[in-house]
């Protein structure tokens, strides 16, 4: 009974017409404007990415000094940088770069935060406050300046690359995992799979893996997006994605180099980043409205 | 409140000291040399003992935390490879500006962010409400140095409206806040929408409580309810959110300072890197590290002062 | 005898996910000056519906018919702004949970002040009556109490505050919202208690809204019981008490323990349950779970009548005055 009573939600008026929870997931995520077009955008993401070899109108990396610095036109979609590389053909190997780099980064994020979680949650509580720490501890690492560091010993790669973000991401999945297991450590049915002898481990693993695969999903849709600015920004610096290699990054500092004289290289390689980033956020809006209907008002 | 306090503070060392002993097994548990991968693999013979007598890489791996512990708490940060500078001096003289930088770039989306939050629970879900959200979750992700060199490619280059490198001449006030305008836009713009969505769930949910339902009765307004008692309410929340997302912040805007060639600790980390300059690089992440705890620690005090029963709880 | 509150062939309906929801149907109720009236039944009898209304803060995807008079002015004839303007003036509440009625991180006194925003006077003047009422209110300590938080005080302590912030405006209608639900038994007896010594201060009437038939005798002049959102019986305190009309009236008196005379392993309760709004028995609303049914009551609904000084909405009072 407040102010906010006012916004009566709408009807429901959809009707589920497939039967399977994944179908019916997928039909709430694209019933919104936003979560479609998001969806929509992603897959064209990703089917350039892997099929980019197939639809890039030119070889990323091949140099052609006679047409440098051109801007865009039908022959080349985005124009062409300081070599006379096809900047479209450079944007669709960069969604490459940029989706590996998402993929390896949060799944390996996830695999080592779920790991600590699980411990943290099941173990004594003197394990929990350390890994609490811990986790906390690596969040205030700032992340820029310490992937910088980790660069500068390990040499730029995108190994490295994954590495840090693995590490600087993991407590995020921690935190999740940590205190979906501890909710679930206190429901009878886990004390009773207990009681019977279960392990710990396949009680939770049998157990937790259902309840977590929502909040999981939301959380890398929502870590994407950083991951990408993470990458993109390290390459920027020259201590990600080495050149000649097309990644959205290098390209960056490509057009920033030369931001007077062509600015067009800086807007070609700079609308990937924009497009996937905003595309992956209201995927993950999408995804949380689905997985989390009560929290899923942050239209 | 005293107990609150010192519980904080107590938690805010133990992370630091988890944070710093992270740090220290970056450099001392590298596999293989650390003297060849810091340097390269061109670095001389006497450059690497040289290097390895600077880093203490001679002694214990024991020794060696011991020393760097001590070091650390002394405020010895070592010294610059290249001017036998110490290292904090170096931190410390860049810090202020990236943290102008950052603090105005955070002013200016609270400013903005906070009515723009409010804005949007006037009619949850009406127009206002969807196009607040749809500019709030779009500009949310966008990674600030991109933006910054959208900014600069718009207004600097295009429209030449406003300075494009550097943070202006030292003397001369008005000539620093014009080189400010387009790197603290940058910094703050996804911020904006960050804290206008926190704020907008927040105070939504605030507004559902039952005392909200008292003060109306005795015909107060919705608008006075809404900003005079229930806002301070849902910020408390959204205050120990943003001291989360202070680190963000810092990562921001050490890369819009490399974009805009500002003096600062992204120019500092930058040239270290390519110089191999270890220990300022090392420093500028120690420093920045201790600066977000201490951070943190104040937006969890502020939190308590907005909130009487933080307080309580002891 | 002039009524403060006139309640007038009042339904109020929310519009619902699928159908509308009649959650108050066709009530007909006054409140005389000077009287408190127990609005007694069970949760989903419509009794919140109807505070709601008389507070005009239900929200507005409800739709509200009839008409409720409060000191003369017709709530629902007005525009929202003079609405608004009744309350915290006319009419004045205390709500159910004290536990959150008051805001968290704002200063007793501070609300106390804010709650006085429709009275006249300076800030000192309005903090000094704040510091009296809740003096009167029983508070001891009220200068130090003043400068608390609510989450420094006990539950009961809150409730006094409530009252104290609802008197603090003198209304003409006081409406005390189950005040005492979330109390214990001792707190509720004292909050009862000041309600009883501080009705003077209330320059017109109270409605205590209640599901416990026993403070009703304790504290009311008058009572009204409603079932699935119509309205059974009404009268005089110690009428109905004596002689509940209404089967459902009779029913809530046997399941009052304070009324127990003899001794026995179980409580009485009345089987069956509340029937949704959308989903009312023919007849009588009460008819399934009557002990007095028949085959009348499944056919048509009985019309509220008059019987000695109460009205009561039963078929058995009809067949009774035939019968003599």
């Amino acid at each position: 009974m407040a102010i906010a009573e006012d916004r009566a939600a709408p009807p429901e008026t959809r009707r589920p017409l497939a039967e399977s929870p994944f179908a019916k997931g997928f039909q709430r995520m694209v019933s919104s404007p936003q979560g479609a077009i998001a969806f929509a955008v992603v897959a064209l993401l990703v089917l350039g990415a892997v099929f980019a070899p197939l639809i890039a109108p030119y070889d990323p990396i091949a140099i052609a000094p006679r047409i440098r610095f051109e801007g865009p036109s039908w022959a080349h979609l985005l124009g062409t940088d300081q070599i006379g590389r096809d900047l479209f053909s450079r944007v669709l190997y960069g969604a490459r770069v940029a989706l590996k780099v998402s993929l390896f980064g949060t799944t390996a994020a996830l695999s080592l935060g779920a790991m600590l979680g699980i411990i943290a949650g099941l173990g004594p509580r003197w394990i929990d406050s350390v890994l609490v720490i811990f986790c906390d501890s690596v969040r205030s690492l700032p992340m820029i300046l310490f992937a910088l560091a980790v660069v500068a010993i390990y040499g730029p790669s995108m190994n490295t690359l994954i590495g840090v973000i693995a590490f600087s991401m993991a407590p995020g999945y921690f935190r999740v995992v940590r205190n979906q297991v501890l909710v679930l450590r206190e429901t009878d049915f886990v004390t009773a799979a207990n009681a019977m002898g279960a392990s710990r481990l396949r009680v939770a693993l049998t157990h937790l893996v259902p309840n977590l695969i929502g909040p999981l999903i939301v959380l890398i849709a929502m870590d994407i997006p950083a991951v990408i600015g993470i990458e993109s920004g390290l390459s920027f610096l020259g201590q990600g994605i080495q050149p000649p290699d097309a990644s959205w990054g290098t390209m960056l500092s490509d057009g920033y180099s030369y931001i007077r004289k062509a600015p067009h290289i800086a807007v070609a390689a700079g609308l990937p980043v924009i497009v996937a980033t905003v595309a992956f956020t209201f995927l993950g809006e999408a995804l949380r409205d689905v997985f989390d209907p009560k929290s899923g008002k942050g239209r | 409140m005293l107990s609150f306090t010192l519980r904080q503070i107590l938690l805010s060392i133990c992370v630091l000291v988890s944070a710093i002993t992270i740090i220290f097994c970056l450099i001392y548990l590298v596999p293989g040399d650390p003297a060849t991968i810091a340097l390269g693999p061109r670095a001389s013979e006497a450059q690497k003992v040289a290097f390895r007598q600077e880093m203490g890489l001679d002694q214990s791996l024991l020794v060696q935390g011991w020393h760097f512990a001590g070091n650390v708490l002394r405020g010895d940060l070592g010294t610059d490879l290249l001017t036998r500078q110490p290292v904090l001096q170096l931190v410390m003289s860049a810090l202020p500006h990236t943290a102008i930088l950052a603090l105005t770039g955070l002013g200016w989306a609270v400013i903005l962010g906070i009515p723009l939050g409010c804005l949007s629970t006037i009619k949850p879900n009406g127009w206002l409400d969807r196009l607040i959200g749809l500019f709030s979750t779009s500009v949310i992700a966008m990674p600030a140095f991109l933006l910054a060199i959208y900014a600069l490619i718009i207004f600097s280059v295009t429209l030449r409206w406003l300075p494009a490198m550097g943070a202006g001449d030292g003397g001369d006030l008005g000539d620093r806040l014009m080189h400010l305008i387009l790197p603290a836009l940058a910094v703050g713009l996804a911020w904006v929408g960050y804290i206008a969505r926190l704020v907008r769930a927040s105070l939504l949910e605030t507004l559902q409580e039952n005392h909200v339902r008292t003060y109306r009765a005795f015909g107060i307004s919705n608008f006075r309810i809404a900003l005079r008692f229930a806002l301070p309410i849902a910020m408390i929340p959204v205050v120990a959110v943003i001291g989360v997302g202070l680190g963000n912040l810092l990562s921001g805007a050490v890369l819009v300072e490399v974009v805009f060639a500002r003096p600062g600790l992204g120019s500092l980390a930058q040239d270290a890197v390519v110089q191999r300059n270890f220990p300022v690089l090392l420093g500028t992440v120690v420093v920045t590290t201790a600066l977000y705890v201490i951070a943190n620690f104040t937006t969890d005090m502020i939190a308590a002062l907005i909130d009487p029963r933080i307080r309580k709880e002891s | 005898m002039e009524d403060v509150v006139k309640i007038e062939n009042v339904s109020i309906t929310y519009a619902g996910d699928k159908e509308p929801v009649p959650a108050v149907r066709d009530i007909d109720l006054a409140v005389g000056r000077e009287r408190i009236l127990g609005l007694v039944g069970e949760s989903g009898s419509g009794k919140s519906s109807l505070v709601g209304a008389m507070l005009s803060l239900l929200p507005a995807s409800s739709r509200i018919d009839g008409h409720i008079l409060i000191d003369g002015a017709d709530l629902y004839g007005l525009t929202p702004k003079e609405r608004r303007a009744m309350r915290g003036r006319t009419v004045a509440t205390v709500s159910q949970d004290p536990f959150t009625a008051l805001n968290p991180v704002v200063s007793i006194g501070r609300q106390l002040l804010e709650f006085q925003h429709r009275l006249a006077g300076s800030r000192r003047e309005k903090l000094e009556n704040a510091k009296k009422m809740l003096e009167q209110v029983g508070i001891a300590d009220a200068d130090v109490r003043m400068k608390q938080y609510p989450h420094q005080l006990s539950g009961g302590l809150r409730q006094r505050v409530a009252i104290a912030a609802a008197l603090l405006v003198r209304p003409r209608l006081l409406i005390a919202d189950e005040p005492t639900t979330a109390l214990d038994a001792t707190t509720e007896a004292e909050v009862i208690e000041i309600i009883r010594d501080m009705r003077g201060a209330v320059d017109g009437s109270i409605v205590f809204v209640t599901h416990d038939m026993g403070v009703v005798s304790r504290l009311c002049d008058d009572v009204a019981v409603m079932y699935a959102g119509e309205l059974v019986e009404s009268g005089p305190v110690a009428e109905v008490m004596e002689r509940p009309r209404h089967p459902y009236t009779a029913a809530l008196l046997a399941c009052d323990p304070s009324r127990i005379k003899t001794t026995s392993g179980d409580l009485p309760t009345i089987p069956g349950t509340v029937p949704k709004p959308t989903d009312l028995p023919p007849g009588c609303i009460f008819s399934p779970r009557c002990p007095k049914v028949f085959a009348r009551c499944r056919r048509e609904a009985p019309a509220l009548t008059a019987a000695g000084p109460s009205r009561v909405a039963c078929h058995l009072i009809e067949e009774a005055d035939a019968a003599a």
